[in-house]
């Protein structure tokens, strides 16, 4: 229909790799950095989506601050050994509640 | 005897009223067409009669039995089984596995469930396809092979939905002429059609939906001739 | 469009004669071959063969894709070696110990998960393993957290009064793993040819249509699940009794869980030997790097100079690339063999075929 898929897709990806490595480097003075320090963000980035509402930017930055208070509460409340448990917990009531997420263009 | 009794049927999504106070009886052995326009709740009256989702409101009873709430598995096993609209082959499997699937609902024998999907293979006209991938058939054949998979079932109450859709004349017939077999064998049907000349063919009684609601119901020629239909029908073309 | 044929299926005399040949062999290996590395890859390629042939069951014939497979393997290793190191049970006892602790484990995960489809579902999976992680990681008490469990002995295995083995060499533990690798593969191929089998690929390929059909989707998922974790908590058992050490990162890891998915991808995902070749092609080729064998066999060959930046460059650092080679090999397999090498081999000896009708 005139829009070329793949090379839409090509710079989603683009754009949403230079943002992720934006967000790297700003937390890097205050976090240890190793090479697999990737893989704990990769689940979290993901809950921050579904949270928000994948399609919808707005959702996506509510829900990045959403989960970032989850943590920093749960941190508190429940010692910071836990405090990722209660993101994944969120994470599944989200999934199973409300899987369209909080502002989320679902197309189900 | 009404093997099939739809009471004041209603399904609302949200504030839509899919299909609202339909009542209409079947009887044991009879085909009943269920004709409207795009829309109209056909469908949707499918899938709260087969537990695909509760109905809103009313009561739906199968052979003397309140079916509400009963999920699709349980529907089927007591006798009521649905083709569906979009054709759902199980496409990594052969034909024959295809069916045997529906057979196994009666037995737990892969022996005796092989020989009751090649009897039902038979009835379609696909045993040259028996050994074929579900997902490697032309739309025609999907759609015979999913008539053959739920005969396999043994329903006392087939609903065919659109099974004539997406066809040439040809097949059409064909489907025709197996629709008319399957009355033979005593099972009743329940047909969606849009094919307006198919349905004057096979249907003893046919129920007009619209908008949801139930239109009209009667006899082809009733059905025929009846203003509101036509109009429900000329109406939808306008636009 | 062209027929299948019913190869898989049937028994033909010389695959069953090549199955028992092999099976003898393997029975063997251990009186003729002493060298104790070889034994080592072998029971490493056990363990991933059961729990690849696990998953295999509920991802490749049922079509629930878990990405949370660890939540089993370490449920079933944890109980294990938490009753044989504090509560001194003997393991043969520990392992369906663990077994058991496994179903309940799936049956609870399975009543979050089975509610959600497609992508859904495996992030779920993912979620619900790294819950299990990182509760293993606090509940200190329990599981020792992050200093993991160490065994410090194994008690001997005694049929009546004599001593079987004592657990010191390697070679009970190739045999455990051999006589579970050749239970799993039974049970994987009797599945596949029953009721429960036709079932489980209904619900892959179409779950309403199943659902319309008579199948009870919770039950039989549920079935698959639960076999699906007693087999992964059975290779997790025999790993933890093997390496003798066990902790919440190795055994609960998101990493474990993508190995066990992609072993079974690469193999041929809903086939009895995808999770064999699977295991057979990835465990010597991750090991390999690991060893640094790669590496020095590229110096040895004259190919690199040992002192050359790159020559040093790899030697250091290939070891680490297993994981990037994994991930090179997984885009690989994806798009050019989707249905693993099991998948390619059919697709060959149906051109075979075919070439011989023209």
């Amino acid at each position: 229909m005139g829009i070329n898929v793949k090379r839409m897709s090509i710079i989603a990806f683009g754009l949403g790799t230079a943002l992720a490595a934006t967000a790297g480097s700003l937390i890097s003075p205050t976090y240890y950095i190793f090479p697999q320090v990737g893989s704990v963000f990769t689940l979290k980035a993901f809950v921050i989506t579904v949270l928000g509402g994948m399609g919808s930017i707005v959702g996506a930055t509510l829900g990045g601050v959403l989960i970032g208070i989850a943590e920093s509460v749960g941190g508190v409340y429940l010692g910071s050994g836990w405090k990722d448990v209660i993101v994944f917990i969120l994470f599944l009531l989200v999934l199973l509640f409300k899987p369209s997420g909080l502002l989320g263009t679902s197309k189900d | 005897m009404a093997i099939l009794e739809i009471k004041d049927v209603s399904k609302f999504f949200g504030g839509l009223a899919a299909n609202l106070d339909v009542t209409f009886e079947i009887q044991k052995g009879m085909i009943m067409g269920l004709i409207g326009p795009n829309g109209a709740g056909k469908t949707t009256l499918f899938n709260c009669i087969t537990g695909y989702y509760p109905p809103s409101r009313g009561e739906i009873v199968f052979d003397g039995r309140r079916m509400n709430g009963l999920h699709p598995d349980a529907v089927c096993k007591l006798g009521m089984a649905r083709t569906w609209q979009k054709v759902r082959p199980l496409a990594k499997m052969t034909v024959v596995d295809n069916v045997m699937v529906g057979a196994l609902c009666r037995t737990n024998s892969l022996a005796k469930a092989r020989e009751m999907a090649i009897e039902q293979i038979k009835v379609v006209h696909l045993e040259n396809r028996e050994a074929f991938q579900a997902g490697s058939l032309p739309i025609g054949e999907r759609k015979k092979l999913e008539v053959a998979r739920v005969l396999a079932t043994q329903p006392k109450l087939l609903l065919l939905d659109e099974v004539m859709g997406g066809l040439n004349p040809a097949e059409s017939d064909e489907i025709i002429q197996l629709i008319l077999d399957i009355k033979k064998l005593g099972i009743t049907q329940m047909v969606i059609e849009h094919d307006m000349k198919a349905i004057m063919r096979i249907s003893d009684r046919i129920v007009v939906l619209n908008s949801g609601e139930k239109l009209a119901e009667g006899s082809p020629e009733e059905i025929v001739s009846n203003k509101a239909v036509v109009h429900a029908y000329l109406g939808e073309s306008n636009a | 469009m062209r027929p299948l044929t019913n190869n898989m299926r049937g028994i033909a005399a010389i695959p069953v004669l090549l199955g028992l040949v092999t099976v003898i062999v393997l029975f063997l290996i251990p009186k003729f071959v002493h060298s104790t590395y070889a034994l080592h890859m072998m029971i490493l390629i056990f363990i991933s063969i059961i729990m690849g042939s696990g998953w295999n069951l509920l991802g490749g014939y049922t079509g629930q894709y878990s990405v949370g497979h660890a939540a089993y393997f370490g449920a079933g290793t944890y109980t294990t070696m938490i009753l044989l190191q504090y509560h001194h049970l003997a393991p043969w006892y520990g392992v369906w110990a663990g077994a058991i602790m496994a179903v309940i484990v799936a049956l609870v995960i399975g009543s979050i998960c089975f509610r959600l489809r497609g992508p859904y579902f495996v992030l779920a999976s993912i979620a619900v393993a790294e819950i299990f992680r990182v509760s293993a990681l606090n509940l200190k008490n329990l599981t020792n957290g992050a200093e993991g469990i160490l065994i410090t002995e194994v008690p001997p295995l005694r049929i009546g009064g004599m001593v079987i083995t004592d657990f010191m060499s390697k070679v009970p533990f190739y045999y455990a793993g051999l006589v579970i690798v050749l239970v799993v593969i039974l049970v994987t191929w009797r599945v596949q040819n029953s009721k429960l089998g036709y079932y489980f690929q209904a619900i892959r390929e179409d779950q309403d249509a199943a659902h319309s059909l008579g199948i009870n989707l919770s039950l039989y998922k549920n079935i698959a699940l639960s076999l699906s974790a007693i087999f992964t908590s059975l290779a997790g058992s025999l790993y933890g009794l093997y390496v003798g050490f066990i902790d919440p990162g190795t055994v609960l890891g998101l990493d474990l869980s993508v190995q066990i998915v992609m072993t079974v991808i690469i193999g041929g995902i809903g086939t009895i030997f995808g999770p064999v070749i699977g295991a057979l092609v990835l465990v010597p080729f991750s090991e390999a790097l690991r060893s640094n064998m790669i590496a020095q066999a590229l110096i040895d060959s004259g190919l690199v100079r040992e002192d050359s930046g790159f020559g040093v460059f790899l030697k250091e650092q290939l070891s680490h690339a297993h994981v990037l080679i994994y991930g090179i090999l997984l885009v690989v397999v994806i798009m050019y063999m989707p249905d693993g090498v099991m998948g390619f081999i059919k697709k060959l000896a149906a051109k075979g075929r075919k070439v011989e009708a023209a």
